[in-house]
């Protein structure tokens, strides 16, 4: 059988698996073997790359952020930065939605992935919005796009695989993100203030109200000053960060605010400790299907299409792989695709020349916009699900909303000060600069 | 410009170390060889940069026969035959003179071969190369002797042979994955971390640690393994030429490693970088050399007789 | 004892038995372990790196803790039926074309999670001729995770699949439990 072949009857059977309803490590893992028979390489050693595949320290900070989202979730400390947004933002026209959006931004700076926001969110302000009159298929759609802000805004647990599997600097990827999250935030605010629910907006808060706001919002905000403080400043690699945060929310904040969570950590740890296994078991398949792909010389093909169309063109290169991820996206879940392409993207930024932290922010923004795209949309399923609408018509409410996110992107390919400024600022050796060993500042090689 | 005729038997060889390497340099010189000995009967696929995996992987992908042919350090081959750990001893050899003496050794190949046969099965190994000898790096600190490493937190290759040098040196040795080096370097998680030059410049370490001390503290040894299975498959004339190959890549590899040694650093320091090459390297050889004897002896009795052989041919 | 069966996830009650929920109970306890270790054995060795006395057989504790939490997680996972999927269309089929589907992802599984078992076993038995570096214990110790997470996925996936059969034959409903008794919130990852 051709090479080309058996990647696409891998790819067939996953999808095909995935689509009626096989968990999706299990989806991949059924095609790679398919896959596997038609070449020379053992059972054994596919099996064996499961491990092979999460055998990376990098990959370490996953289950702090986990852990981190599911204790402030369930000691519901969230409620607070809920409380700050709506005091910020709730008077503004579009109301509750634009609550929505903020708090979206905040919360995106404790968790590390949108599923956990979205639950966060719907939870809290879903039924407040269906209350005031806004069309329940509309928030699904705004909930579900303002969740994706979470794999932005450090901490990123796609940030955190694309780091560990392409070789880039996790900590420029997480600062590289921050400006596309603001970005999208922004241009959600902005659909809300014009197009969006013109639901009833919330009465006007006072400046000491906010400040009360503010004040008992201040333990749980403390995290996110904690992770960029502590890995800007040089006190901690990514994983060591997510572990301080998981201490500082076990020692400070349980003790502080609600104190009688305590007996309920042992609970607490299970659950997360099941909620990380998800995205890692597919991690682990992924990293079999992109060895696979790999033997079968995938990435020298698809670089060799590439090269053909784009030359060696940044922009156009990042184009075709913008689109490309959009499609991916369309079909399965962030994480296993990162690991999947990571192989054929690492071989057009080499040929394109081009920076791998923008390329890294721009695949996050992108697969994160495969979050909200049928027919395969996480963060929409799970909006829906909880606003109890239909699938279809929240992806009808969504369709407008993809133009903030193709803009952002379309900027992102275009200049890359969005994702470059904060690392050049604050991490300059991330793009190529170098401290002067004898003397101050820094040497940037042209 | 490869000679290989279209239907030509095909090794599918892999190896970690990105393009531009030593690592590069011997699939190319092996490819070439290989191409000219059969006369174009066979040839070699390259995966480079760890397409297929890191070393550790690549070590069990082969010894299960899913890849032919693959590259590993020495040190990370002790996974598999600990006393290949003994080519990790400091200043064993202490420039690349001799580095090329050992590595062209017939009889330290056979006494490799030998030791492996004993330890792995799946695959074996066909020669020796290298690359450049492993010098340390810092974000500021020049090291003009020993005393320089006092209390440094630096990152080592995760051996106890690693550990009992860079203790006796007085450096604390840290354990973390190469990849890791780079942001650690950059916060300070540790002070220093040594490698050979080619590494420190794919990895842009130098962007983090611009000040490379040339210690040679230790040689980067290089083992070309190929699986048992891929050997099976090979008729005894095939399997000739594979050898031919091999011991080829042993003889021509060390000298154009050497030449992109050169070349790399003239490349950096017109960066910026500052190569320091006044390191009192007998402060350390005083304390390397009865280690040693006891390290070789603890790992076993192939490990000495390696270390035996390679003092013979270098003094 | 503080702990209570309470973590044992009771939905989908309909293609579970009961006689099962002690081994999830007994799973998600030890991930919660495992992952309690991590958490401390992380904390451990950053302080014992910044007082300067790195403890460095840490990292196979750390890595191994990981590595074994996210096997045993995915297959407990397995049972709570929390992993990922793409689509769910099958809930909306008539009751044989459900049970059809049911029963070719349920085999599906079943050969998936046979091949974890049967070849991660071989690993595993390789595994005792590569040693981790530091320590030098068998790569085994950790690679074990993969064929025990085959071994559970495959209990697993046997109990749904019985569970699906039982409820068309016997009990003459669907096999699958309608949607509105899966509470969503515990598919919120
Ligand atoms: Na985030
Ligand atoms: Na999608």
């Amino acid at each position: 059988m051709e090479n080309g072949s058996i990647v696409l009857l891998m790819t067939f059977v996953f999808l095909f698996l995935g689509f009626i309803g096989v968990p999706v490590p299990f989806a991949i893992l059924a095609g790679v073997l398919l896959g596997t028979m038609c070449t020379d390489v053992s059972f054994a050693s596919i099996i064996g790359q499961l491990f092979e595949g999460v055998n990376s320290t990098a990959l370490l900070a996953i289950p702090f952020f986990m852990l981190a989202g599911e204790l402030l979730a369930s000691t519901n400390v969230s409620q607070r930065i809920v409380d700050l947004a709506e005091s910020l933002v709730g008077h503004i026209r579009g109301g509750l939605a634009q609550v929505v959006t903020l708090f979206s931004m905040l919360f995106a700076g404790i968790s590390g992935s949108s599923n956990a926001d979205v639950a966060a969110i719907s939870r809290v302000l879903l039924p407040s919005m269906k209350t005031a009159g806004y069309d329940p298929a509309r928030s699904a759609a705004l909930v579900a796009a303002a969740s994706t802000i979470a794999n932005m805004i450090p901490p990123s647990i796609m940030a955190i695989v694309y780091g560990a599997t392409g070789g880039v600097s996790i900590s420029a990827l997480f600062i590289g993100g921050i400006i596309p999250g603001v970005l999208i935030g922004i241009g959600l605010m902005i659909y809300n203030y014009f197009f969006g629910s013109i639901g009833t907006t919330q009465k006007h808060f006072t400046w000491a109200q906010r400040g009360v706001a503010l004040k008992r919002s201040l333990l749980p905000m403390m995290i996110p000053i904690l992770i960029l403080g502590g890995i800007l400043g040089g006190f901690f690699t990514p994983t060591e960060a997510g572990m301080a945060a998981v201490m500082y929310t076990i020692f400070v904040v349980i003790p502080l605010v609600v104190r009688g969570h305590f007996k309920l950590l042992p609970a607490d740890f299970m659950r997360a400790a099941v909620l990380y296994s998800l995205p890692l078991m597919a991690v682990a398949s992924a990293s079999a299907f992109a060895w696979m792909v790999a033997y079968l010389q995938g990435p020298q093909v698809i670089s060799g299409w590439i090269e053909n169309v784009a030359g060696t063109n940044a922009i156009i290169i990042m184009l075709l792989l913008v689109v490309a991820l959009i499609i991916v996206g369309n079909f399965i879940d962030a994480v296993p695709a990162i690991v999947i392409f990571m192989p054929i993207i690492a071989g057009l930024v080499q040929l394109g020349d081009i920076n791998p932290v923008q390329m890294g922010v721009i695949a996050i923004v992108t697969l994160a916009f495969g979050l909200i795209t049928p027919p395969y949309g996480l963060s929409l399923l799970l909006a829906a699900n909880f606003a109890e609408v239909p699938f279809s018509r929240a992806l009808w409410r969504a369709i407008p909303i993809y133009v903030v996110f193709l803009v952002v992107i379309l900027l992102m390919v275009i200049f890359p000060d969005i994702t470059l400024f904060l690392p050049r600022h604050f991490l300059p050796q991330s793009v190529g600069c170098f401290p002067n060993p004898r003397g101050e500042g820094f040497i940037c090689p042209s | 410009e490869s000679r290989a005729a279209p239907d030509a038997k095909k090794l599918k060889f892999a190896y970690e170390g990105p393009r531009g390497t030593g690592q590069e340099i011997g699939a190319n010189v092996f490819q070439q060889a290989l191409e000219k000995a059969s006369n174009g009967k066979m040839t070699i696929t390259q995966y480079p940069g760890a397409q297929l995996g890191s070393e550790p992987t690549l070590l069990r992908k082969v010894t299960s026969g899913d890849i032919d042919v693959i590259i590993s350090s020495t040190a990370n081959a002790s996974q598999f035959v600990p006393q290949s750990g003994v080519f990790s001893l400091h200043y064993l050899v202490e420039n690349f003179g001799q580095v090329e003496k050992a590595v062209t050794d017939e009889k330290i190949r056979q006494l490799y071969i030998e030791m492996a046969r004993q330890n792995t099965q799946g695959a074996e190994p066909l020669a020796l190369f290298t690359l450049p000898l492993r010098d340390f790096f810092a974000p500021k600190t020049q090291v003009h002797d020993v005393g320089d490493l006092k209390g440094k937190k630096f990152r080592v290759q995760a051996t106890q042979t690693e550990d009992t040098f860079f203790s006796a040196y007085g450096a604390i040795p840290v354990h973390m994955p190469f990849t890791e080096v780079y942001t650690s370097l950059q916060t300070g998680v540790i002070d220093m971390a040594e490698n050979a030059i080619s590494y420190y410049g794919s990895f842009k370490l130098y962007e983090v640690a611009p000040v490379v001390s040339l210690s040679q503290h230790e040689g980067n040894f290089q083992v070309l393994w190929i699986s048992s299975r891929a050997l099976q498959g090979l008729t005894s004339q095939e399997r000739e030429w594979v050898q031919e190959a091999a011991v080829t890549t042993s003889r021509e590899q060390p000298p154009q490693a050497a030449d992109l040694v050169e070349k790399m650093k003239k490349k950096y320091a017109k960066m910026g970088i500052e190569f320091y090459d006044k390191v009192d390297k007998q402060s350390f050889i005083d304390i390397a050399t009865p280690l040693q004897d006891k390290i070789a002896h603890d790992l076993g009795p192939h490990a000495v007789k390696i270390l035996d052989q390679i003092r013979t041919i270098t003094t | 004892m503080i702990l209570n069966m309470k973590i044992v996830s009771e939905r989908e009650r309909e293609l579970k038995w009961k006689a099962l929920d002690p081994l999830e109970f007994i799973l998600i306890v030890t991930c919660g372990l495992l992952l309690t270790t991590f958490t401390f054995s992380v904390l451990i060795n950053v302080i014992t790196r910044l007082t300067n006395t790195p403890v460095l057989w840490l990292n196979e504790l750390i890595v191994g803790t990981f590595v074994w939490g996210i096997f045993l997680g995915g297959s407990v996972a397995v049972r709570r039926n929390e992993h990922f999927t793409l689509a769910s269309f099958v809930e909306n089929l008539p009751t044989y074309w459900q049970l059809g589907f049911v029963t070719f992802i349920q085999l599906v599984m079943l050969v998936t999670a046979g091949c974890f078992a049967i070849f991660g076993y071989i690993n595993f038995l390789q595994g005792f001729h590569n040693y981790l570096e530091t320590t030098g214990t068998p790569i085994a110790v950790i690679t074990a995770s993969v064929p025990m997470c085959g071994v559970l996925t495959a209990i697993f996936s046997f109990e749904r699949l019985v569970h699906a059969w039982k409820n068309v034959l016997f009990d003459h409903r669907k096999p699958l439990p309608p949607k509105s008794e899966t509470n969503t919130e515990n598919n919120s990852i």
